[in-house]
């Protein structure tokens, strides 16, 4: 792995050295970014004037084209393609130290871009008389929040209490210029007639299943062409094109309980998606680990040993573990703040690192969703070494400083059209002492053995979870897994069983993490959190955890059909 | 669009939400322009082709009678009534803002209902609302989406996914309703009146022209229609939308109805504000509609309309605000005669609609009624409650009037019920009948044929009690200037300075309000009228009719046409003006347009 980083560096330099130059040429004739730039310095201009001028602004663009094929047993039930453009305008009235985004204990004055969303629709033709036009009406609209907001916070700062935190609320950064061309097509590598048989034959391989609740499949194409321009001289415009296809089945259990398997691929292009055959294997081996997980018995709650396997581990690295260092919610003044006081000390075993690297394109030929060259804010993106030998050393920052952290480093992140937070991007655990599969194994047995358990558990899939940072809930999370086994201690064969959640607390549970597998998995996902759903990747090798918490997973109650699904067996 | 000429740009003007079944308003639009996407994507094959007819009924056929002979379990019930509707439609959606495209979306769109009932057609699950949570349906958890394109496994799919979860929870509704009418002493015998009408099952394939979706041509015209904006630039905001939708409706039940309907439209409209320092902004709308593409005006056209509506937001921003109450007479010219009489019939509590009030497992004191509540409009049927002049009829089936096409046009509605030629609703002032749906109350036992289906803008299936044509005849008309002599004498014996002419409506916004001075005769534009009141007593001996007969295409929740008299006098309406103008923060930086 390490000859595979150093190769990426090395060719990361060359393209990203190669654009610039060539592409500040090409930006002068970008009309999108002319036009952003110019209404941008001519609303500057003009709201200076005004009693509360802003001191900063900038226009986020979102140009999103997509498409997808779904199918549902076997049929296509959609299949459309789209573009849109949207705008976030970003106002700040004050100063860099004090400005109207400061935290208060108004929440909803806070969330205005939350989960609900705000933006801008732009046209999506180079117009520019149209797009300034939205552009303006967008600046108006967030100048008069931003100054209301300022002039409000500016009478309540004389009745309150002095900040915890007395960190600026926005950081200085250097204006960065960075240009990519457009892509022309960013579909030229999709045969959508194949794609359309593989999609629609995917998701036909369950339908001969019994007791088959739903099966899916989807092949969505993305291409998010962000351009940014800020007050400070930030003007960037960068590419992302991303393939992925999905596949999920559910299952019902004779209790009713419904039981989902998920396969997800993922890559910058049409060719670096797996071939047909090893796709349709994959599938193949999901619906019969489906069918068997349908028999599988159901367990209840246990306390000890577990192997988080390396797809697992990624999804409960970032849940447990990512959203706590995400440095901007730690000065929210309802979160709980579980790594705060924590810089410098040892939060995980002394052979872990945790790094966040948004600039790292690819493992080991997969590629990772959570790349990027510039974030959300305009900042270039960077790599952060967040733990380093166990030892937590800082946080994934936007511009929103925190005491010690005044600077950046590139996690501003946000879904088009919402404003930003910072965000995770592709994090990477690794280990200084790896242990193979087999040792894992044995450390889990012979810890069952000393914590008298007749078995452990071995996590091999997850679907996702959730995790509470705030205050006014226990700080905890939640897991799902999707393909648990016992493992047991007298050498039986493990056992797959059904029901279970991994709960927890953040602190009690890294403690617990005494050794690391030496072959890391990627998981692809999404996450979602207050700006928005950001593409994100989790690169862990499986986990050795000595106490781990289970409990009975909330159980749904369908009941059987009367007749069987049609078209069942219809082509036997 | 118009049989006369259009001397006002308000003439373009529609409403757009209204009123549903049993008269219940709601702000959810038949044509709401919500989409994000935008879409160049060709869609191959349009629908309704025979090969696709042949497809999609085999399967519902097949699935329905499978279902209905197979769905049983033990103490179930056995389904009674089943019925399935599936909408497969092409819709392209465009919209524009000075001159750029925002959005082009051409997609097809299926989308489905479903209907299973427990029982028999004098008692079924239905008509009976129970806030009892003791016996929970069990949920088979299963939904299957339709195939983008008609395929005969996919289709019985998504109705046999359906239709078992309605077994379950049908069943549960209907034994809490049989043991509630039980605990009431209630016999089957006495139950009245029966759940569900009893219909002749019939079989109608109705097919539409040839529907021309050229994408490149209607993203032109959008553009250049928003491009006109670019010169008014008091105008801070305005939009125009393309929305055009070719669609069939099949309709199957196990009765042995077997439906094919088109439903086709074609609509350009727009939207434009212009923010003011004092009081609301002033927001107007604009609608043009056709059931084909080809039916709109021409683009050159269009331009013309599109500039007289700009040219009068430009009026209304200095129009005069009506800051007092008005109560007098209002007269109604051209298109807003004939939407007023619409609004007055079928958007008020008291709509000529049968309504039936479900039971209700709360009720006390339990008693079936024999005769409906006195104030209600069912109970006056056959009463002179209307000018005797007046004359009222549903004659859907009719496609133009005198050459012009109406839009409100069908000749089978949601539920394979074809309606009459002619349907009288009023006639020479005595209310004759009320529009019926299957669902039968104490003075209707059958449907009209008026419960009809339309596709919405975003591809979902609705359904609407609603005439198609509606025919407003007077066998008393005056001339119209006989008439303003009529609403200015009126106006005097109230002591008034003027009263009002409406030019048109937008939903039940006055559009085009002028007072007329009753000294001078002087037109004034006013602005600040929200709504125009419009209980179904105006129409009564007091109104008076012009001469002259007005034909408007609108869309009201669906497409109708309404043919009435040209002008209306109604001879007193209590109107609200502005109470108080607040003071509004402009922008600060001027506008592109300005620049």
């Amino acid at each position: 792995m390490n000859q595979y980083f150093r190769l990426f560096t090395w060719i990361s330099l060359i393209f990203l050295s190669g654009f610039p130059v060539h592409g500040i040429s090409q930006a002068e004739n970008d009309t999108l970014l002319r036009v952003l730039s110019s209404e941008l310095n001519y609303e500057f201009a003009h709201l200076g004037k005004e009693t509360f001028p802003p001191y900063y602004m900038d226009y986020r663009v979102n140009d999103v084209h997509t498409y997808y094929i779904s199918s549902s047993f076997g049929v296509i039930t959609d299949e459309d393609s789209s573009s849109y453009r949207l705008l976030t305008c970003n106002v700040r009235v004050g100063s860099y130290d004090y400005d109207n985004t400061h935290p208060t204990e108004d929440y909803s004055a806070q969330t205005r871009y939350g989960f609900y969303g705000y933006n801008f629709i732009l046209p999506i033709e180079d117009k520019p008389l149209s797009i300034k036009k939205q552009l303006w009406l967008a600046t108006n609209e967030e100048y008069e929040y931003a100054s209301d907001a300022y002039s409000d916070l500016t009478i309540k700062r004389l009745s309150k209490n002095e900040d915890e935190d007395k960190s600026p609320d926005f950081s200085h950064e250097k204006p960065e210029k960075y240009y990519e061309p457009p892509v022309s097509n960013y579909l030229s590598g999709l045969d959508k007639n194949v794609w359309r048989e593989r999609v629609k034959n995917y998701s036909g391989i369950f339908l001969n299943v019994d007791n088959i609740m739903s099966a899916d499949a989807v092949l969505s194409a993305s291409y998010d062409r962000k351009s940014f321009v800020s007050t400070e001289g930030s003007e960037i415009a960068e590419n992302e094109v991303q393939y992925q296809l999905m596949v999920q089945a559910v299952i019902r259990a004779d209790d009713g309980m419904t039981l989902p398997l998920y396969k997800s691929y993922f890559s910058r292009t049409a060719a670096g998606l797996p071939s047909d055959d090893s796709i349709r294997q994959d599938i193949l081996a999901m619906r019969d680990l489906l069918i068997r997980l349908r028999e599988a018995p159901v367990v209840g709650p246990y306390e000890g040993p577990a192997i988080l396997s390396a797809g697992s581990a990624g999804v409960f690295f970032h849940e447990i573990f990512g959203h706590r260092v995400e440095g901007q919610r730690l000065k929210q003044k309802d979160d709980g703040q579980t790594f705060k006081n924590k810089i410098g000390k040892a939060v995980l075993a002394p052979d872990i690192n945790v790094t966040f690297d948004p600039l790292r394109k690819s493992i080991g030929g997969t590629d990772l969703k959570g790349f990027y060259r510039y974030d959300d804010e305009g900042v270039k993106a960077q790599k952060v070494n967040v733990v380093e030998k166990g030892i937590l050393k800082r946080f994934l920052m936007s511009r929103t400083p925190i005491e010690g952290f005044l600077h950046s480093n590139g996690h501003g992140r946000a879904q088009a059209g919402i404003k930003t937070m910072s965000r995770q991007s592709n994090l990477i655990v690794t280990t200084d002492k790896p242990h193979s599969g087999e040792e894992l194994r044995r450390l889990l047995i012979d810890e069952c053995k000393k914590q008298g358990k007749e078995y452990g558990y071995l996590f091999e899939e997850v679907v996702g979870g959730f995790t509470l940072t705030g205050r006014r809930t226990p700080n905890a999370f939640n897991v799902m897994p999707t393909v648990v086994y016992r493992v047991y201690v007298d050498g039986r064969p493990d056992e797959l069983v059904r029901g279970v959640d991994i709960i927890g607390t953040p602190l009690a549970m890294f403690a617990k993490i005494s050794a690391v597998g030496d072959h890391p998995a990627i998981f692809n996902g999404v996450c979602g959190a207050e700006s928005g759903s950001v593409p994100v990747s989790a690169v862990s090798p499986a986990l050795f955890v000595k106490q781990i918490e289970i409990q009975k997973k909330q159980k749904s109650d369908y009941v059987p059909t009367v007749l069987s699904i049609p078209g069942k067996n219809a082509n036997q | 669009m118009c049989q006369r000429s259009c001397p006002y740009p308000a003439k373009m003007l529609i409403n757009k939400t209204m009123f549903m079944r049993n008269s219940i308003k709601i702000t959810g639009l038949a044509f709401v322009f919500g989409l994000l996407f935008s879409s160049f994507r060709t869609v191959a094959q349009e629908p309704g082709s025979g090969a696709q007819d042949k497809i999609v009924f085999s399967a519902l056929e097949d699935e329905i009678n499978r279902d209905m002979d197979s769905l049983r379990l033990p103490d179930h019930e056995p389904p009674f009534y089943m019925a399935f509707r599936y909408s497969d439609a092409e819709i392209l959606t465009i919209s524009a803002s000075l001159g750029g495209l925002l959005q082009v979306h051409h997609k097809r769109v299926p989308s489905y209902s479903s209907r299973l009932m427990i029982g028999d057609y004098k008692i079924t699950d239905e008509n009976f609302e129970s806030s009892s949570t003791v016996v929970p349906a069990g949920e088979t958890g299963i939904q299957i989406d339709l195939p983008q394109t008609p395929d005969y496994y996919g289709i019985r799919r998504a109705v046999w996914a359906s239709m078992e979860s309605l077994f379950r929870s049908a069943n549960v509704h209907y034994k809490i309703k049989k043991a509630f009418l039980t605990k009431n002493h209630i016999s089957i015998e006495d139950y009245f009146p029966p759940d569900f009408s009893i219909e002749k099952a019939t079989v109608n394939i109705v097919d539409a022209p040839a529907f021309d979706f050229d994408v490149s041509y209607w993203k032109k015209s959008a553009k250049q229609l928003s491009a006109i904006f670019a010169s008014y630039p008091e105008i801070q905001d305005a939009t125009v939308s393309v929305t055009l939708i070719k669609a069939y409706i099949y309709f199957v039940n196990s009765e042995g109805f077997k439906v094919k309907i088109p439903f086709d439209i074609a609509v350009v409209q727009g939207s434009a504000e212009i923010p003011l320092k004092e009081g609301d902004p002033v927001s107007e709308n604009f609608l043009m509609a056709a059931t084909q593409a080809s039916g709109l005006p021409s683009l050159d056209e269009m331009k013309e309309r599109v500039k007289k509506f700009a040219d009068y937001m430009l009026a209304m921003k200095d129009a005069e605000v009506l800051q007092e109450k008005y109560s007098g007479p209002i007269v109604l010219q051209g298109d807003a005669a004939g939407k007023y009489i619409f609004h007055c019939l079928f958007n008020n509590s008291s709509a000529l609609i049968a309504q039936r009030i479900p039971l209700e497992d709360n009720s006390t004191n339990l008693y079936m009624p024999t005769e409906p509540p006195y104030n209600s409009i069912e109970a006056k049927i056959g009463k002179k409650i209307f000018h005797p002049a007046l004359s009222v009829f549903d004659i859907s089936k009719d496609s133009s009037y005198q050459g012009t096409p109406l839009i409100g046009h069908y000749e089978v509605d949601g539920d394979g019920i074809v309606p009459p030629d002619s349907y009288p609703l009023i006639q020479k002032g005595k209310l004759i009948n009320l529009l019926s749906s299957r669902i039968p109350n104490l003075t209707y036992r059958h449907a009209s044929g008026h419960n009809r289906a339309v596709v919405s803008s975003q591809g979902g299936l609705q359904r609407f009690m609603s005439p198609g044509i509606l025919k407003v005849v007077s066998e008393k008309q005056i001339k119209y200037k006989k008439l303003l002599r009529q609403a200015k004498r009126i106006a005097k014996i109230l002591n008034l300075d003027y009263y009002l002419v409406v030019k048109d409506m937008y939903s039940e916004k006055p559009v085009g309000v002028y007072k007329v001075d009753v000294h001078t005769g002087k037109e004034t534009l006013i602005r600040g009228i929200q709504y125009l009141p419009h209980p179904v007593n105006a129409l009564d001996e007091r109104a008076v009719f012009g001469e002259g007969v007005n034909v408007v295409n609108t869309i009201l929740n669906v497409p109708v046409s309404i043919i009435s008299p040209a002008s209306l006098l109604i001879p007193k309406v209590e109107i609200f003006g502005v109470s108080r103008l607040e003071k509004n923060r402009l922008p600060v930086v001027s506008s592109p347009l300005k620049r």
